[in-house]
């Protein structure tokens, strides 16, 4: 079965029980799967947690070198520091980058680790009913995937046993809003959409227009901090409880053992410093897996000392997403009328009310599990387009995104400085470029005597190439062939005009680096 | 207002108001849950507990902490500090007190006794108060309170009770049976053949509820599911393998460190007990988990794996294997085999554990046959929650494809209920009311003729109630619902008073309630008049008095 075949087949068959339409939202720190009940016309999601009910997992896998043992999310996180485990997260970061883990001295790819830990969620759909047969997939994937990203991922499902025909991945933006709008009638109006992530927080303003039966999404601003993310804020509570070992046990470091321990250990009490309940009484942790175990009291002092910085900073992100809007508008906090908060960085009660103080006259929407509405609005974005549920459909429209790449072209070479979905406003590492020519006099080393120049030009998503302008390099040092290395910047001033800058960066000690830097304007349009 | 008054107001307004909160509580030995009927969505919500870290369901863990110095008054803690605090306050954390609601064993806290139902209320009260934190002009509109299959009318009186102390009586629409409570949330859900036979396989913390429905009934506009059996044990949970895990930690203790668990510091015997929960809970994910024992001294790190564990639960695994068995063998309408069973449905936290679904495999012999509920912890409280919407009449809207479908439960008198019979020679059970009966028809008659030698024997004498849980229970084993002492009736001779004692189970609670009437001896003693109904209750005598 693939998705085609099961859109094709007569209504009644398709609402047969044993079909199931998945939604899923793996996070690179946690993941969650939903499916499209159609009996209740709504998605519902599957508990992962092995009965304990919480319903997401954290995207972790883990291997046990003593029983070569694949264990993965919560059970990984808890094993931490028990034996002699190697834990492997931040597995959606590294794809795209055909990147490899040493396992027990043995190269292995993300992609199959990945695979490992897409298998395992994807057999609770067997688990709930051993009959299922999975009509389609929606996976929800952030808005930072490169091209090679998504084929990696494509790669990691089909390593789990997942036909291409079956993935379809969606942006996660897009299945946010579906959810949203399944439930509120859609109007045109102004919307925020804050995910807090555990990398990073991202923020992006909506026009929202109702067309007919779907509803236009059309990004006015898009931002994101790297330095507020839920792994940021575990990652002070880790050493403010290390603290506390260190100086109960009067050592000046701790073991690495020591160290994944006190991870477990955050992982399970870090709620006590985010929640109400710190407010009125003082929140007590017994350290038991330490020797001697001891008793630690956190107050509200403590729990606001470490969040106070996280809270000054989101107030100054989610003030930049109003100010750097794609207009240069002034907008103020009163002209959003409604404001979508979801990731589990939500969870976190300062977050939700630094949203609540700064769109005090918004309608804020907070999920009742703030990291299941990715998950849940990608198995309605898949019943969608299955034809198996109604609300309106999103189309996304983002100026901030783009559709093509741009780069270097040399006759039929293309190096891409930036590449197609990347945001305009990213930071984009510089490319390396090795001239594979002589520069100078052509009596001592070469024959050619032009200027070198470089062609900007933009590839289109069907690979054709089209030239965009010329950068000639007149004045670069004079070097022999194929020792000319030069270090290509590619920014983005606006949506539309990009600043390219070429430096030299020299070759080995017989060619330092010198000060030549050229930079070039250019309009994209 | 009562849950009465508020489902009134609904009828008349023809919808639900935004601040009426209608809930389903599952009060569990372990964990409990509370659900609200979302009217938008039209369908239940679990209410997370943890403030939004994601785990749902709250420990059913009450602490009291005694004022200290500088501290202004005295506390009570609920849920996941209290369960995580407990080595810190060890004579003063109650856990489990599910298994004792019904008894009179009351707990110690402080300087005061306190009955279960009192701690139950505690933990009612923290569920209702975060159902209230939602919406800070929330009114709770009406709930339904689940309760085990195998929970006496003792323990159902003690729930009610705990409601009522929690300042919730007059919102309580009524007790579901968990495994009813989760068969209702499932249908929900999934859409369920005609004739299909279901096994609920629901295992939680302190028990074990196995029952079987049939899908009696099925069409586009009704689904009828008849009760065929139900069984399982009160007393057989996820608590008993903690505890066989205790014991087991014990001997490494002992081995260890030449100290038995009686010598252990209190403080450190809870701390096994939680070190033996988490040891049960990691070896569903992992094969082999290392138990640190810190607080020994010498401290030490033992390590077991899940064939070691599933070995030392064996005992308990052969037990559940027998009552599953005898669920099928004890249907209403006769015996059934595995194969007569379409689809068995795990639910309950305990039922993740990996030996559960092996040993059902082995009995049902077909791995199509074992369905995991999507969320097998939250599914009670989500199907109270159901059963509350339709109590109000919330659950027949036409615009929803879902609520097109109304839901009957053919549900049935789960024990049997009856009197003691004293012939002089022996004590019987009599059954008056038999498990498998559609409590619609739970009222049952007989006249019983009254003889005596004396005076006082003829003219009052004492009713037991009792309540045969296990269909083979002998008469020992049957649990009294209660003692009615009647007196005051006409003295006639032996032999001529003739009496009419009815009892009668209702639905909603399964409470039972009874009649005694004096029927006269034709027209020579015609009757008295004594006509008296009673609600029996176990620890307090009821007395009838005739004038």
């Amino acid at each position: 079965m693939h998705w085609k075949q099961y859109k094709n087949l007569p209504k009644d068959q398709k609402c047969d029980e044993s079909f199931y339409i998945i939604g899923l939202d793996i996070g690179n720190d946690s993941s969650g799967i939903a499916y499209f009940n159609m009996a209740g016309n709504a998605p519902e999601t599957i508990d992962l947690s092995g009965g304990y009910g919480k319903p997401s997992i954290p995207t972790v896998m883990q291997y046990i070198a003593e029983t070569k043992e694949w264990v993965y999310g919560e059970y990984a996180i808890l094993n931490r520091g028990v034996g002699t485990e190697l834990t492997l997260g931040d597995l959606i970061r590294r794809l795209g980058h055909s990147d490899y883990v040493d396992v027990a001295h043995r190269p292995m790819s993300v992609v199959s680790i990945l695979a490992l830990f897409l298998k395992e969620i994807l057999s609770s759909v067997k688990n709930i009913n051993p009959k299922a047969e999975i009509a389609g997939i929606v996976a929800a994937i952030p808005a930072y995937f490169s091209e090679q990203a998504q084929a990696e991922l494509t790669r990691a499902f089909k390593a789990a046993g997942f036909e291409r025909e079956l993935i379809a991945l969606v942006p996660d933006r897009e299945c946010v809003f579906a959810h949203h709008y399944q439930r509120n009638t859609p109007r045109e109006e102004r919307a925020l959409l804050f995910d807090y992530g555990s990398r990073e927080v991202r923020g992006g303003l909506y026009h929202i227009m109702p067309q007919g039966d779907s509803v236009a999404v059309k990004s006015i601003s898009s931002l994101f901090d790297d330095t507020i993310g839920t792994h940021s804020v575990i990652s002070d509570v880790c050493d403010l409880f290390g603290s506390f070992l260190l100086a109960q046990q009067s050592v000046k470091q701790l073991s690495k053992q020591m160290t994944e321990q006190i991870s477990a250990f955050v992982y399970q009490h870090k709620d006590m410093l985010f929640q109400k309940a710190i407010r009125t009484k003082a929140a007590k942790l017994y350290f038991n897996f330490a020797y001697p175990p001891f008793q630690q009291t956190l107050n509200q002092e403590d729990a606001a000392r470490l969040v106070k910085p996280y809270h000054q900073r989101f107030n100054r992100f989610m003030r930049e997403v109003l100010q750097k809007n794609l207009y240069e508008e002034e907008i103020r906090p009163q002209d959003i009328s409604a404001v979508l908060c979801v990731g589990g960085g939500f969870e976190m009660l300062w977050a939700r009310e630094a949203v609540g103080e700064m769109f005090s006259t918004a309608q804020v929407r907070y999920h009742k599990n703030a990291k299941l509405v990715t998950a849940e609005g990608a198995a309605l974005v898949a019943a969608q387009r299955l034809g198996m549920a109604e609300g309106p459909a999103v189309s996304l429209e983002d100026k901030h995104q783009l559709t093509l790449d741009i780069g270097l072209c040399d006759g039929g070479q293309f190096l891409p400085l930036v590449e197609r979905n990347a945001f305009w406003w990213q930071k984009h590492p510089d490319k390396l470029l090795l001239v594979n020519r002589a520069i100078g006099d052509p009596g001592d080393w070469t024959q050619e005597l032009e200027a070198l120049c470089l062609h900007l030009a933009r590839r289109t998503a069907s690979g054709e190439a089209f030239p965009l302008a010329e950068m000639p390099l007149p004045g670069l040092p004079e070097r022999p062939k194929g020792t000319t290395r030069l270090a290509v910047g590619l920014e983005f001033a606006s949506n539309v005009d990009v600043t390219v800058t070429v430096r030299d960066l020299g070759f080995g000690e017989m060619f330092p680096p010198s000060d030549y830097e050229e930079a070039f304007t250019v309009r994209l349009e | 207002m009562t849950w009465e008054t508020y489902r009134k107001e609904i009828d008349e307004k023809g919808n639900l108001p935004e601040d009426w909160y209608i809930l389903g509580i599952d009060l569990g030995t372990t964990h409990s849950v509370i659900s609200y009927w979302d009217n938008t969505n039209r369908r239940p919500e679990a209410i997370d507990i943890s403030n939004g870290f994601g785990k749902i369901p709250l420990p059913s863990v009450v602490q009291y902490r005694q004022g200290e110095d500088g501290e202004e008054s005295d506390e009570w803690v609920i849920g996941e500090e209290a369960y995580r605090s407990m080595k810190m306050y060890p004579e003063t954390t109650v856990r489990s007190i599910k298994r004792k609601m019904g008894t009179n064993q009351r707990v110690r806290l402080g300087d005061r006794d306190y009955l279960p139902e009192e701690i139950s209320a505690k933990i009612l009260r923290e569920l209702a108060n975060h159902a209230q934190h939602l919406n800070p002009k929330a009114e709770i509109a009406g709930l339904v309170v689940s309760v085990p299959y195998d929970f006496d009318d003792a323990a159902q009186k003690a729930t009610m009770r705990a409601c009522e102390m929690a300042g919730l009586a007059d919102k309580l629409i009524c007790l579901i049976k968990e495994p009813n409570a989760a068969a209702l949330a499932y249908n929900f859900r999934n859409n369920l053949r005609k004739d299909e036979k279901i096994m609920v396989f629901d295992f939680g913390g302190g028990t074990l509820d196995i029952t079987l429905f049939h899908v009696a009934e099925r069409d586009d506009a009704r689904i009828k599911l008849a009760v065929i059996s139900q069984g399982g044990e009160a007393t057989h949970g996820g608590d008993d393998i903690d505890a066989a895990l205790v014991e087991a930690c014990a001997k490494f203790i002992e081995a260890k460190t030449g100290q038995t668990l009686q010598e252990l510091a209190i403080e450190n015997q809870v701390e096994l007990v939680a070190r033996a929960r988490e040891a049960k809970e990691r070896l569903s994910g992992v094969q082999r988990f290392r138990i640190p024992f810190t607080f020994c001294i010498p401290p030490f790190v033992e390590q077991i794996t899940r064939e070691e564990f599933q070995e030392l639960i064996s005992p308990f695994i052969a037990k559940t294997r027998k009552l599953v068995l005898k669920a099928l063998r004890e249907t209403y309408t006769g015996s059934l085999t595995p194969d007569d069973i379409d689809r068995v449905l795990l639910e309950g936290g305990s039922s993740q554990m990996p030996w559960v679904r092996e040993m059902l495999l082995d009995i049902f012999s077909d791995e199509n046959k074992i369905y995991s509920s999507e969320r097998p912890a939250l599914d009670i409280s989500l199907g109270a929650t159901y059963y509350a919407a339709m109590k109000m009449g919330l659950l027949s809207h036409p615009d929803m494809e879902s609520e097109k479908v109304t839901v009957d439960f053919e549900v049935t008198v789960p024990h049997d209920i009856g009197l003691e019979i004293d012939t002089g020679v022996e004590k019987k059970f009599f059954a008056m009311i038999r498990r498998g009966t559609f409590y619609a028809l739970a009222k049952k008659s007989h006249v019983f003729t009254l003889s005596g030698s004396t005076p006082e024997e003829m003219t009052g004498f004492a009713l037991k109630i009792l309540e045969r849980v296990q269909a083979d229970d002998p008469y020992d084993a049957c649990k009294p619902i209660g003692e009615v002492s009647i007196t005051g009736l006409p003295e006639r001779p032996s032999g001529k008073t003739k009496l009419r004692i009815t009892l009668m189970v209702e639905e909603e609670g399964g409470l039972v309630h009874g009649r005694v009437e004096d029927v006269g001896f034709g027209s020579e003693w015609p009757s008295a008049g004594f006509n008296e109904s009673f609600a029996p209750e176990r620890f307090v005598k009821t007395e009838l008095r005739g004038k």
